[in-house]
This record gives structure tokens, sequence and C-alpha cells, in this order.
């Protein structure tokens, strides 16, 4: 079963690869969805278990990482990281909350696009951190509920993150890994996500939005907020906007020129570490530094090292090419029944387990489909129907995505607890129905 | 110098079961900012001041999150809301159960380091080797002590 030919590594006690490979992955997985353990440290010890029991050697082991990921990643954290202390984002949710009068129903739909758009450029779990804290003030303003603000930030965040290449991190693996570019994101993506996103937001309605309501009173208090006040550093915040729409300049064109998105994102990184301390003393600019590289979520760096690792070892062992074989064998060569079956099989499976575990895994098994279906262009298909069934599918359930858990803690620590089963009723329905609108999409545009 | 000599000993101190109100009205009273807390043995169980009484009146979304600040919001009137709320609990969640504990036999370079680097408050519980608690010695009894000693070397 396994590929003799490219393993150098001497497999320990002569036992054979695969299982050693899918053992340390399943165990893996199966540990990381305990949440017993940080899931950086297990990645990681799982892919040194690949290394140790020779699975793989080091050197695949590293080669294997995709660094494109790692260096798109860690320089839009780099990025978040700097703009988050100027106030924009509070500034922009405040804004919007204004804009509206007050209006429960109209904040809701506001701070919605607000999170929705402002994922779609930047890390989903960011963004909710920042505009989740205002939502909740807004909504003590209001005197409402804010079940509804924050069941609605969670699926805009999600339904954001899928319609770009940097919104979502399966979506940056994907891209990476099909060699797919972030305009082919804006064409072939962006377009279906405001119908979804539109759609939601009417099922929210009937759900919700018919009982928000706030005396004229309440209403006045949010006119009272001073989004200017939100402002803190007026020049950092000019050269976090410029850096911001170079980055994302850089990322339309990036292909033409033959150039990756995570050359991009670290010089644009790279640039606004300059920029921000630019003309202060040497000893502030290393404080500022630090502090920025502190602020890095190394954690999920890591998590993406191991996981790379172990994905690798697996694919290394020839399994993932043979379960690719299999499901082309379920669906009869089928084209259209396999955009279909990975489309709604990603969408369930991350509903119910981490999305990048899942798209790591589903990366190779959907490179290995292509001599099937005539290359790897052929395959752009399955590539989008990956992308929006892993993004979407994390609005299923509290547990389908990190920006999920982040807006439930908050509601926890508010005194309006967002309970499983409570989310899952209307969460999971919304999910099938925005699963449904995508596989429509995917069966109009390429497979008819 | 021993930790003993320079501790404060006739502390007012406070039981978890009692409530936050009263504990408050009972620092105002005294004129304190801290009380420790110790259980029906005298054993310490943590420390309450008034930081983090107020730290638990504020809505933890506000302190816990990626917010800077929010002087952009009026009052919402939240404040007061959560203060009622809050006076008629007991103190027990607002305790700080790791306070910095020293032994009455520890020199005073060794319990200024310590409350230097513990960084969470500028006191001191003196406790002995059951936790039973001695005294207290805040930074200004150091502080104090240090000025008395530079005043005798000065005289002599």
């Amino acid at each position: 079963m396994h590929n003799t030919s490219t393993h150098e590594a001497s497999i320990i006690f002569g036992l054979d690869p695969t299982w050693v490979a899918v053992t340390i992955l399943l165990v893996v997985y199966g540990v990381i969805m305990a949440e017993k353990f940080n899931r950086a440290v297990l990645s990681l010890l799982g892919a040194g278990l690949m290394v140790l029991c020779g699975v793989i050697t080091q050197q695949q082991a590293v080669a294997g990482i995709d660094f494109n990921t790692i260096g798109l990643l860690t320089g839009m954290m780099v990025i978040v990281t700097i703009s988050q202390k100027t106030g924009m984002f509070q500034y922009v949710a405040i804004k919007a909350a204004k804009v509206v009068k007050g209006n429960p129903w109209g904040i809701l739909v506001m701070l919605s696009i607000v999170t929705a758009v402002f994922s779609a450029f930047l890390d989903n779990v960011t963004t909710v951190l920042l505009i989740a804290p205002v939502t909740l003030l807004i909504t003590d303003a209001l005197g409402v509920r804010p079940y509804p603000y924050l069941f609605a930030q969670i699926f805009a965040s999600n339904i954001g993150g899928a319609s770009t290449l940097i919104g979502d991190p399966p979506n940056i693996m994907i891209g990476s890994a099909a060699n797919l570019s972030f305009t082919d994101f804006l064409f072939h993506l962006t377009p279906i996500t405001p119908v979804i996103f539109l759609l939601t937001l009417g099922f929210i309605w009937f759900i919700f939005g018919r009982d928000l309501k706030a005396s004229e009173e309440k209403r006045a208090l949010i006119m009272k907020f001073d989004e200017d006040e939100a402002l803190q550093d007026i020049p950092l915040l000019k050269k976090c906007l410029f850096v911001l729409f170079s980055v994302i300049v850089g990322f339309s064109v990036a292909h033409t020129f033959h150039l990756e998105p995570a050359t991009i994102a670290m010089f644009g990184a790279a640039l606004l570490l300059l920029l921000q301390t630019y003309g202060e003393p040497v000893h502030d600019k290393d404080h500022a530094y630090e502090k920025v590289m502190a602020d890095v979520e190394w954690t999920t760096i890591f998590f993406f090292v191991g996981l790379f690792i172990i994905v690798t070892g697996v694919e290394h062992t020839g399994v993932i090419a043979m379960l690719g074989e299999k499901v082309i064998q379920l669906t009869d060569g089928d084209f259209n029944a396999t955009v279909g079956a990975v489309l709604w099989v990603s969408a369930l499976a991350s509903a119910l387990i981490d999305n990048i575990p899942f798209v790591a895994t589903m990366i190779p098994l959907v490179h290995s489909m292509a001599p099937t279906f005539g290359g790897a262009e052929a395959i752009e298909p399955i590539w989008w129907a990956l992308a929006l069934g892993a993004c979407l599918g994390g609005n299923g359930s509290l547990i389908g995505a990190s920006a999920n858990l982040i807006v439930a803690g908050f509601a926890q620590r508010a005194g309006h607890p967002i309970y499983f089963l409570q989310f899952m009723k209307h969460a999971f329905l919304l999910m099938i129905m925005s699963i449904a609108v995508s596989h429509i999409y995917l069966y109009l545009r390429y497979l008819t | 110098m021993f930790a003993e000599k320079i501790m404060v000993t006739n502390v007012i101190t406070a039981q978890e079961h009692e409530l936050v109100g009263d504990v408050h009205a009972k620092m105002n009273r005294e004129k304190l900012r801290m009380l420790p807390i110790i259980d029906k043995q005298g054993l310490v169980k943590g420390l309450l001041s008034t930081f983090s009484i107020m730290q638990n009146i504020i809505p933890e979304y506000l302190i816990s999150g990626d917010l800077n600040q929010i002087s952009y919001a009026p009052d919402l009137g939240i404040l007061c809301k959560r203060y009622q709320e809050v006076i008629n609990g007991p103190i027990c969640d607002m305790v700080d159960t790791s306070p910095l504990l020293v032994h009455k036999d520890e020199s005073l370079l060794s319990v200024a380091a310590a409350i230097a680097s513990h960084g969470k408050h500028e006191y001191a519980l003196v406790v002995d080797e059951d936790k039973k608690l001695l005294g207290i010695i805040s930074a200004g009894d150091i502080l104090n002590r240090l000025k008395q000693k530079n005043s005798e070397v000065n005289d002599a």
C-alpha cells in the first residue's frame, strides 16, 4: 500500500508505516477533539512521532510544511495586531450602529456586515474578538438580548471568511496547495457569499428579528456613543490603512508577477513594523517590536507546522491517494457527484471537527483525484467545493469554528451563555441552507 | 531584620461567607483598601481588595477582550446595576486565593523583593507553617522602617 520508492526513513520495529501514520493521525485528531490539551502541542507531538517512528525523515517533514500558508498567516497576524491598537474596528462598529439611528434590527444587520467585511480580509477570530465586546456594550445600552446579535456575527464571520483567499485559514491552505490566487477566490467564491449572507439574515429576521425592540430613550443612548473617541492613534491608523490597502492590492496582482501571497503579507508586516515606530528611540522601537511579536498567535502557527508534517507522513504512505481512489469509486468517477460529495462531507465534518486539520487532510486527497478528472485545472471546482464546505460548515455548531467559541466565551462572561443545542437548533439548518445554495451555485457555474 | 519585627499584628480580617456589601462597609469604616480572608481557624484563604471588587463590577467582556479602551461609550448605568447585583453576593468569587505569603523569620530584603516581584498587591501576609495569619506588611511599612533606620544612622 505504501510508496516504498520514496520512503527513505527506517520504520520503527518493522511496523507497517501506513498503520503507524494513520494511528498517529487519528490519535492526534481524537485528542484535539477532546480539547483536553493544547492543539499546537498535540500536533507537534504527532509530527515528532512521524519522524521518530521512521514514517518520514526530518528532511521530508520540513519539506512538507507549507511555508506559504505559514508566512501568510504570520504576516497578516502582525498587521492585524498593530492595526487593532488604533481602535479602527470599534470606530467602524459604532459608526455602523449610529447610521441606523440605534434601531435594534438595523444594528444587527450593520454589525453583521461589518463583521463579514472585516472577516473577509482579516482573521475571523480577531474580528469577533474586537466586534463582540462592542456588540455586548451596545446591547447592554439597548437593553436587548445579545444572543441574536452574536448568532448573526458568528455566521457573518464564517461567511465573510469564506469569500476571499485570506478570510479563513482553510482558504489560505487551499489557495497555497492548489496555486489559486487572491483574484481566483474573488472571481469564484466572492459572488456567492453575499447571496448566502442575505439569505442568512432573512432567516435570522424570521427567527429573532421581529422581537428586537428598544425604547426611544435607549436608542438615544446609542447616539451618545462618540466613535471619534475610539480612534487612539491617528498617525498609526494612516500607516495601517496604507499598508492594509497596499497588501490587498499586492494580493490582487501577486499572481501576475509570480509572487506568493506569503511574500506580500510578510513584506507588508515588516513595512508596518518599521513604520509604526519610525523616528522613535531605538529602545522604544525594540519594545514595540517585542510586544507585537508576543501578540502573534504562535500557538496557531505551530499547530499548522505540526499538522502539515502529520499529513505529509500519512500522504507519504500512499493512504490518502488510496482514499481518493475510493471516493472516485464511490461516485463512479462522476465529476458532479464528486464535487457534491466533497462539498457536503466537508460541511458536515467541519460542523463537528476543527476544519483546519480536516482541510489539511483533504488537500492531498483532492490532489490525488487530478489525474482521473483530467489534470489540475479540471479539478478547480472541487477546490471551491472544499473551501465552501469547510468554511460554511463551521457555522453548523458551536464548536465548528474558532470564532464561534470566542463569541460563546464572551456571551458566557456577559451572563448570556450560548448553549450547544440552543445554537445548533437554528445554526445547523442555516448551515444546510448555505451548503444547498453553494451546491446550486457550483452546479450552475461549473457542472452544467 | 525579620518580618515579625515590622509586621502589623492587629489585622482586621473577613471570612469567605461574608457579603460583599458588608465587607466593603468594613473596609470603608477602617479606611482599608484590602482585607485578608481567613477561615474559622484563622488560616489564610486569600485577600480581598477594593480593586478586585471594582474589577468584578465591570462586565468581564469589557476587560477580557481586545478592546484597548471604551472612552467612546457614555455611562450606560451598567456599573450601578452590577454593583447592586454584586453587594448582596458572598465575597468568595472575588477573593484573590494566591496572595503573597511570607514567614515571620524572613529578612526585610526578602519581603521587599517578594512584594516587588509579586506585582499584584503591595501587601505580604505573614503566616506560620500552618498558614495561620500572624500579621501583615505593606510596602509603606518597609519604607517607614528604612526611613527610621536612615534617621538612626544619621543621628549616630
